[in-house]
């Protein structure tokens, strides 16, 4: 068969642009996006109790993320991972904004930031967890003593702190074991975690701070020892830690 | 905050050194007559200035002091030991960032310059990179409040008590990440111990020393069971290379005796001893 130049060009050129735009079809579809936002990072203003703790994760992610406050957050209809740092109240509007985030299949990372709510504060915190998220909780432990902050200026020789028992003679550090290993100081107080479902994922010797389980579609982790001034002070093992929860 | 060159240096003591029992009165006599120019107020440590002091009640120090021939030098306090800006309670932070204010504005009520803030402290709890970025993150906003009150916080070097800013150089990256005037180095000559030497740290802030802490320490000595702390020319400091130092940064401002170390018997005349080493000192005849 004869063909010239131009109807070989005109006839194969043709073929490569169908490809070609079944190729793009076919990225398109296959990328076609799930979620409106791939990372939400929510700014809970006053209701987020440890701000460094949004700086670190806001460090951490970079551009990977898009700041969100609670009601924009409830505008959105699916959301691949969403995180709440340093949550200190939690109300019902909050929690079932969250809870729904859960149910359509997002990742939600909830880092506690009760540790230092008073008494009253964080027994309501308490019922809000176990009421939307079916986890317990129970009274922050002190790892440490009070007297580790140093000691009163110029102390006499036998309150000198190198004279101090050490109140902390484990090592400081939480050991999570999932989605990766990664060990992170821990912050002074550790918020203890349970479920009748899911499993520990972060513990401080025998004591489990960290809790993951599905709940709807999703996957709810629980941090009860915050993360992100770890993050802020640029910890490898956090970051790690951070990024194998974004690739989930 | 350049140092204005040739004006003479001026002493001053902590009010902390009145002995106990004496009124606030009665420890001013006795600085004016052991020869000092002005005292230093210690915010929290003493019980004429509290952080419930009122104003007007600040105002009355104030006047007294004045009434006594002397000047405030500063306010310095050690609240921040046991409240520090580097808490991980925010709470803490917050009250500790209320305690360098009130300090400013009780310096505008006293009619002096000048701050003392102990920044930071590292611990076995608390470790050095968040330490850091607390300390930052407060200087940075304390900044406005103490340029706006126009009353410059220095932040002491206390290299082996808070475990901080140990080195000269890593003060002055400090210092220099809070880029303000208003912000400097409260150079206590007697802290750093073995970890360097002071007339080093003098030349290398120069001109950011908002005041000049003096004491003298023993080196090398071991600092948990004796204090290492001791008067003025019998302890291990190179005075005349701080006193050259200080003359080569251009420094006139004030130096302020801290005696950690406390006469057992005749308490006062450890004001009159120290007035006497400090004149030495300023004369240069070493």
């Amino acid at each position: 068969m004869q063909i010239s130049r131009r109807d070989f060009l005109s006839v194969t050129g043709t073929a490569v642009t169908l490809f070609a735009f079944r190729r793009v079809e076919l990225i398109a579809l296959d990328s076609e996006p799930k979620f409106d936002v791939d990372c939400a990072l929510l700014d809970l203003g006053t209701n987020c109790s440890l701000r460094e703790s949004l700086q670190g994760y806001q460090a951490a992610l970079a551009s990977k993320h898009q700041q969100l406050l609670p009601a924009e957050l409830n505008a959105l209809s699916r959301c691949r991972v969403a995180i709440v740092p340093g949550v200190g109240m939690i109300d019902a509007t909050l929690a079932s904004v969250l809870s729904g985030l859960l149910q359509s299949g997002s990742t939600l990372l909830l880092e506690c930031g009760a540790g230092f709510l008073n008494q009253s504060e964080f027994a309501s915190y308490q019922g809000m967890l176990h009421q939307y998220f079916d986890i317990t909780i129970d009274r922050p432990v002190e790892l440490w003593s009070r007297s580790a902050y140093g000691a009163p200026r110029k102390p006499p020789p036998a309150q000198h702190p190198r004279n101090k028992p050490d109140h902390r003679q484990a090592v400081p550090y939480v050991h999570y074991r999932w989605p990766s290993e990664a060990r992170v100081r821990d912050f002074s107080r550790a918020i203890p975690v349970s479920a009748p479902a899911g499993n520990a994922i972060g513990k401080i010797g025998d004591l489990r701070v960290a809790w993951k389980r599905r709940l709807g579609k999703g996957i709810l982790i629980f941090l009860g020892s915050p993360m992100g001034p770890a993050l802020l002070a640029n910890d490898c093992d956090a970051r790690n830690w951070l990024h194998s929860v974004m690739v989930l | 905050m350049l140092h204005r060159q040739g004006a003479t240096m001026k002493k001053s003591i902590g009010d902390n050194m009145i002995p106990k029992g004496w009124s606030f009165e009665q420890g001013l006599d006795l600085v004016k007559k052991a020869g000092f120019d002005g005292i230093e107020l210690w915010l929290g440590e003493v019980p004429w200035l509290q952080m419930n002091t009122a104003d007007a009640a600040v105002t009355e120090l104030r006047r007294k002091v004045e009434n006594a021939g002397l000047v405030v030098s500063n306010v310095s306090t050690g609240l921040h030991w046991e409240t520090p800006l580097s808490a991980r309670d925010p709470g803490v932070r917050a009250q500790a960032i209320r305690i360098v204010e009130r300090q400013l504005e009780t310096a505008q009520l006293l009619g002096c310059d000048a701050v003392l803030v102990v920044a930071g402290l590292v611990t076995q709890e608390i470790p050095y990179n968040e330490v850091y970025q607390r300390c930052l993150d407060a200087m940075l906003q304390l900044a406005p409040v103490a340029t706006k009150a126009g009353v410059k916080i220095g932040c002491e070097n206390n290299n082996s008590e808070h475990r901080f800013l140990i080195t000269p150089r890593e003060f002055w990256s400090f210092l220099n990440e809070v880029n303000s005037p208003f912000i400097g180095i409260h150079l206590d000559v007697g802290n750093i111990h073995d970890t360097g030497f002071a007339e080093q740290w003098i030349e290398i802030h120069g001109p950011r020393i908002t005041r000049v802490h003096l004491k003298d320490v023993l080196k090398k000595r071991g600092r948990c069971c004796d204090t290492v702390y001791t008067n003025l020319f019998i302890g291990d400091n190179n005075w005349p290379a701080i006193r050259a130092a200080l003359s080569k940064v251009g420094y006139n401002g004030w130096l302020i005796a801290e005696m950690e170390a406390r006469y057992h018997y005749a308490k006062d005349q450890q004001f009159y001893d120290t007035s006497a080493a400090m004149d030495r000192l300023i004369s240069g005849k070493l």
